[in-house]
Parts: structure tokens; C-alpha cells; sequence
């Protein structure tokens, strides 16, 4: 009997805490590219780029390929390249758009992200 | 009779459990951060450390507080709280595909039209205005209406590709000539090489919409 019991018990608990280990919500966005080829060999996390936030002010030929090659991981993207207006500084240069101060608006990735976009979405 | 005596108490004590935790953690998100309380009769001076203005919204993946305070209460309010970075919330006003995602297709201004036109200006769909260039002085080139037609394997219907959207949002050189050759029929795509990342899936699949919205591309059933 007591076993019973302790089996109906279990199986409400598992209809409260299974479906929340089982589906694996990921933090991010559909578009979101993990860049990760120096940063973390750096002692940084990996960067996040957000691609819906661009693309809802800009046409994508804005940025390809003009300033970014279109394949994650094939621009030499460097810190001090951003400072002196290369890539991301091309904005991000407090005129067009914020300074690159807040290291963790872009370094917001978990440690052992791979270069490319987030994974857990629709291909 | 006894057991299921006991299977009806504990299920009801574990909801009630459940919805006591739920409740106290509805009313701690409640309470208004501590940082914020100056005002008010105290006889001892404020404290001397000034709170730093935390720089908002630093880390839209995981955090959600106050840097200055690691253990507070995230601070809302514009323009870049943790609300404004939080996609679904940002961009609630754009229409969505089947899977949720937005359609920037649509939102952009152009809508799909029944007939041979596949996508034509709509001036009342639009929501967004993506600018042309960084300055946003360079007038927007045109995009030109051509359909190509690509035969699809099987039962499947034929693809059409609109120029349409694609050079509202691009230009030929982004994929002419290094992703498609200009010449009909050159390029062999198929899906396999598609979701490996060749021809569409250089963009579809990772940043325009999903290889799952089968009805987007495949739209002319075979006679």
C-alpha cells in the first residue's frame, strides 16, 4: 500500500517537473550568431550577436558584405579593430550608435559556445 | 478505499504546496527594489557610497538584475531594460510565420498577393523601416519583381523565388555570382545541400526563416 502511495506521489511530482527538464528553452533568438574564435582563448565569454535587432533598422545589404562577410567566423572581428572603426566600430562608436564600453552587452555567451549561429532553434 | 484516500490527500497537499511557492515568489518579484528607497523621515543620513547607475540591459542571455547589485531586482524602464532586449517583447508588433517567428517579409511592406504577383507593396503592412545605408541618406534602389521557377523533387510543389523580397533586403552581390550563379538551371540546389549550408542555407536556416516553413519557398503545386 505504502508503495503505492509513494508511486502516485512520484507521479504528480514528474507531471510538475518533467516538462519543465525536458524542454530545453534556450536564451536567445532565432538569428543569433555566437562568435567565439578568440574571445574565449582571451579570457572572455563568448560574444552574441542579435540579429533581430538589426535587422529591424537595417536592410541586411547595410552590413553584407560590404563591412561583414556573410559566413560566421571568416571576419577577423578584434577588439582593437572595433575601437579604431573597423566591423562593429563602423556604429558602435557612440555616433550612429553605443560605445563599445559594456563589455557584457556583446560578451553575454556562456563559456563553450562554438563559433556560429545559436544552436536549440528550426532549422 | 484507503489508498485512494491517501493519493487524494497528498495530491492535494502538493498542489496546495505548489501554489503557496507559486504565490511567494509572485509577491517577492513585487516588492520594489531596495535601492530605490531615499525619501522618507530617517534621522541618519543616507549612505555615504553612491549606487552606481547600472549599465541597463548588459546581458540579454542570462542576467536579468542590476550589476551594481547582483543580488537585486532587475530595474525596468527604458530604453534598455531587460524588457526592451527581450525579443518577443520588442518585436510583438511584427507578423509571425507558423512557427512564431517574425515574418520580415511581410513586415518589411511587401505582402503576399494571390495570382502571378507574388509579393507587391503594402504601404498599411508596413512596420519597420530598415534604413538603406548608415547615414540613411541613400535613397532605397528599387527591387524588381522576377520569379524563377525551380522544379522541385517528387510530389512536392515547384519553388518559386522572388526576387521581390530578396532585393528589398540585398544586393546581387551578395549571392551573385559567388553563392548562385546567374544562369538558370547552373546551380545545382538541393535540400540536402541546403540544410549542409550551400545555396539558401547560407541564409535560410540560420538567419532568415527555417528550412521547416515548407509552404514559403514550395508554392506552385504540379499540374
Amino acid at each position: 500500500m505504502k508503495n503505492k502511495i509513494i508511486f502516485a506521489v512520484l507521479l504528480i511530482l514528474a507531471c510538475f517537473t518533467l516538462p519543465a527538464l525536458f524542454s530545453k528553452k534556450v536564451a536567445g533568438y532565432y538569428g543569433d550568431i555566437v562568435l567565439n574564435s578568440k574571445a574565449e582563448k582571451r579570457g572572455m565569454p563568448p560574444v552574441i550577436f542579435p540579429h533581430w535587432i538589426h535587422r529591424a533598422e537595417f536592410k541586411c545589404k547595410v552590413c553584407h558584405p560590404a563591412i561583414f562577410e556573410m559566413r560566421a567566423g571568416s571576419n577577423d572581428i578584434d577588439m582593437k579593430k572595433i575601437v579604431d572603426g573597423q566591423f562593429c566600430g563602423k556604429c558602435h562608436d557612440g555616433t550612429i550608435s553605443w560605445k563599445p564600453v559594456n563589455c557584457a552587452r556583446c560578451h553575454a555567451g556562456r563559456p563553450g559556445m562554438t563559433t556560429g549561429p545559436l544552436e536549440g532553434f528550426p532549422q | 478505499m484507503n489508498i485512494r484516500k491517501h493519493i487524494v490527500f497528498f495530491s492535494l497537499m502538493f498542489t496546495v504546496a505548489i501554489f503557496i511557492l507559486y504565490a511567494c515568489a509572485q509577491t517577492q518579484q513585487a516588492t520594489p527594489p531596495s535601492s530605490t528607497q531615499t525619501t522618507g523621515p530617517t534621522l541618519t543620513p543616507p549612505p555615504a557610497p553612491v549606487v552606481q547607475q547600472a549599465p541597463p540591459g548588459m546581458d540579454f542571455l542570462s542576467y536579468s538584475g542590476n550589476l551594481s547589485e547582483p543580488n537585486g531586482f532587475p530595474e525596468p524602464g527604458p530604453p534598455y531594460a531587460r524588457q526592451n532586449s527581450n525579443p518577443p517583447t520588442a518585436l510583438r508588433e511584427l507578423p509571425t510565420d507558423s512557427l512564431g517567428l517574425p515574418n520580415w517579409v511581410t513586415s518589411g511592406g511587401m505582402s503576399r498577393a494571390s495570382g502571378e504577383a507574388l509579393y507587391t507593396m503594402n504601404k498599411d503592412a508596413v512596420v519597420i523601416h530598415p534604413r538603406d545605408d548608415l547615414s540613411g541618406e541613400k535613397k532605397p534602389t528599387p527591387p524588381f519583381n522576377f520569379n524563377i521557377e525551380i522544379p522541385a523533387i517528387g510530389a512536392m510543389p515547384n519553388v518559386i523565388f522572388p526576387h521581390f523580397p530578396h532585393t528589398y533586403w540585398l544586393d546581387c552581390a551578395n549571392c551573385h555570382p559567388s553563392i548562385f550563379i546567374m544562369k538558370k538551371g547552373a546551380n545545382p540546389i538541393s535540400m540536402v545541400k541546403i540544410t549542409n549550408g550551400e545555396y539558401c542555407g547560407r541564409c535560410h536556416g540560420r538567419v532568415a526563416f527555417p528550412l521547416a516553413e515548407c509552404d514559403r519557398c514550395h508554392v506552385k503545386p504540379k499540374p
